[in-house]
């Protein structure tokens, strides 16, 4: 009987090898839509499509706060957030994790943010609304951080990027990248 | 009929040992301290990542957002969770409780990436599919504080024919995320035109060393790097198996990883995906090496 079981399990194995390297390429393959497994719970777990730096980042996101007097209006503070981030990452070589992990967490947000803002309607903000959440979130930790003065003052999150120059202009010295605003929030209190 | 003589006599070359026995056991300790590693890195940021003043906005994982209450558990006990992985890495290091350990610490750390899902990176995602080919695997032969018990014949063929077809799945899964990769970067046009590794050299958050601004100005060496490693990715899958290609293959994997780690300061992506080379060298290298050093000096057991 036990003989059977090994038999049987010893061609049964290579036949589920062999269905799951069909399923896993068939998922993992740019433009794929679908397995040869209907199981959703099989293919959650092993889908994933491999494409290390398939979009090149070409700019660098700046996250800045800029604070105003509720009285005057007038600003009175602005800081870039992310970039100090980047700096504290290469400062940390190669123990850097924690720097490694916020500086993911915030780049990714301002990128998602940077990608729907051309098209700038209200549903495609929508989808970003977690990433504002967590940048807005990120400038209390800060504020709390650095001693921010937050008497009769507001803020609002402005999101950019500034273009790395283009490869034909790398030995161009007179070459200038300019700024682009993609998206600011409105004023808000600090408390909120 | 022929075709199943092929497939019966593959199966019983398959079941007659374990061809990667050696080097299991090392991608198994290799993994569990790796994965150690990166418990320590997390446990650093739970802080700020699930104190309640934590500044990250979490969509659920769609995983975990089908038992709500369990999210809300597992963040809560962020660190106990951790805590508990750290204990599995460690009794995998040992080999203790072998493939119930293993698969214990597979799905712990499939919890916390689930957590964590804002930033795995492709490298997370290949160390889940090295431990679950490792359930499977019998990396048990070396590095072990308790060798394995003898069993009967019919057990070691099956045994040896699983952990032959899990080595050779973390084999192809390498082969699968570098083909695929290669594939996806030639659908852009900065990868196609040879500007991809210009532009990641230079992005603030990947400019690993003050050379990074340096070299970029080299045109030639930028295109060269772009097309090497398209050229790689795509070229791997297919001539690793090849003897005659394996070793310039392996050396130009070990050169790109090395680079991305000191060039874009990506660290865990490389150490995971280094740690399978070892698996395309024959287990005779390993044994050698094994027999050479006295403080790996292997442990009796049933299965070798």
């Amino acid at each position: 009987m036990k003989k059977t079981v090994y038999r049987v399990l010893s061609f049964l194995i290579p036949v589920l090898f062999a269905c799951y390297w069909i399923a896993n390429i068939q998922l993992a393959l740019p433009g794929s839509r679908g397995s040869i497994i209907p199981v959703p719970a099989f293919n959650y777990f092993i889908a994933y499509r491999w494409g290390f730096f398939k979009y090149p980042p070409t700019g660098n996101n700046r996250l800045y706060l800029v604070i105003r007097d509720t009285r005057t209006q007038a600003v009175t503070d602005s800081l870039e957030l992310i970039q100090p981030l980047t700096d504290a990452k290469r400062a940390h070589i190669p123990f850097n994790q924690k720097e490694n992990i916020m500086d993911h967490l915030l780049f990714h947000a301002s990128a998602k943010i940077i990608q729907v803002a051309p098209d700038s309607s209200g549903a495609a903000y929508d989808a970003v609304k977690g990433d504002i959440r967590t940048l807005e979130a990120y400038v209390h930790t800060v504020v709390k951080q650095q001693g921010v003065d937050t008497v009769f003052r507001e803020y609002r999150l402005v999101v950019a990027q500034v273009p790395v120059a283009p490869f034909s202009e790398r030995n161009n010295q007179l070459y200038r990248v300019s700024e682009r605003i993609y998206y600011k929030t409105p004023y808000q209190p600090f408390g909120k | 009929m022929k075709r199943l003589t092929w497939i019966s006599s593959c199966i019983s070359r398959l079941s007659e040992q374990n061809y990667k026995s050696a080097y299991l056991s090392f991608l198994r300790v290799g993994i569990s301290i790796y994965v150690l590693k990166e418990l320590w890195n997390n446990a650093s940021g739970a802080a700020w990542l699930y104190s309640a003043d934590s500044f990250l906005y979490r969509n659920d994982e769609r995983l975990l957002a089908a038992f709500p209450g369990m999210m809300g558990i597992l963040r809560a006990h962020y660190i106990e969770l951790l805590i508990v992985c750290g204990v599995l890495a460690l009794l995998n290091v040992a080999g203790i409780g072998k493939r119930i350990t293993a698969a214990l610490l597979f799905v712990s750390i499939v919890l916390v990436h689930k957590l964590n899902m804002q930033f795995v990176d492709g490298g997370g995602i290949m160390l889940r599919f090295i431990l679950m080919y490792l359930i499977f695997a019998d990396s048990y032969s070396n590095f072990v504080l308790i060798p394995s018990k003898p069993v009967s014949e019919d057990r070691r063929k099956l045994n040896n024919l699983l952990s032959n077809l899990a080595a050779f799945s973390i084999m192809l899964q390498l082969c699968v995320a570098y083909e695929c990769s290669g594939i996806m970067k030639l659908q852009n046009e900065l990868w196609r035109n040879g500007e991809a590794v210009y532009y990641a050299l230079l992005v603030e958050r990947f400019r690993g060393t003050p050379f990074n601004t340096l070299l970029v100005h080299i045109g030639w060496l930028m295109l060269s790097v772009n097309y090497g490693v398209l050229l790689f990715e795509i070229a791997f899958p297919f001539f690793i198996w090849i003897s005659k290609c394996r070793k310039p293959l392996l050396i130009a994997g070990i050169v790109l990883h090395l680079s991305l780690y000191i060039f874009l300061m990506i660290y865990g992506f490389q150490v995971v995906f280094l740690l399978i080379y070892g698996l395309f060298l024959p287990n005779e290298t390993w044994c050698k090496l094994i027999k050479k050093l006295p403080v790996l000096q292997r442990r009796p057991s049933k299965f070798t």
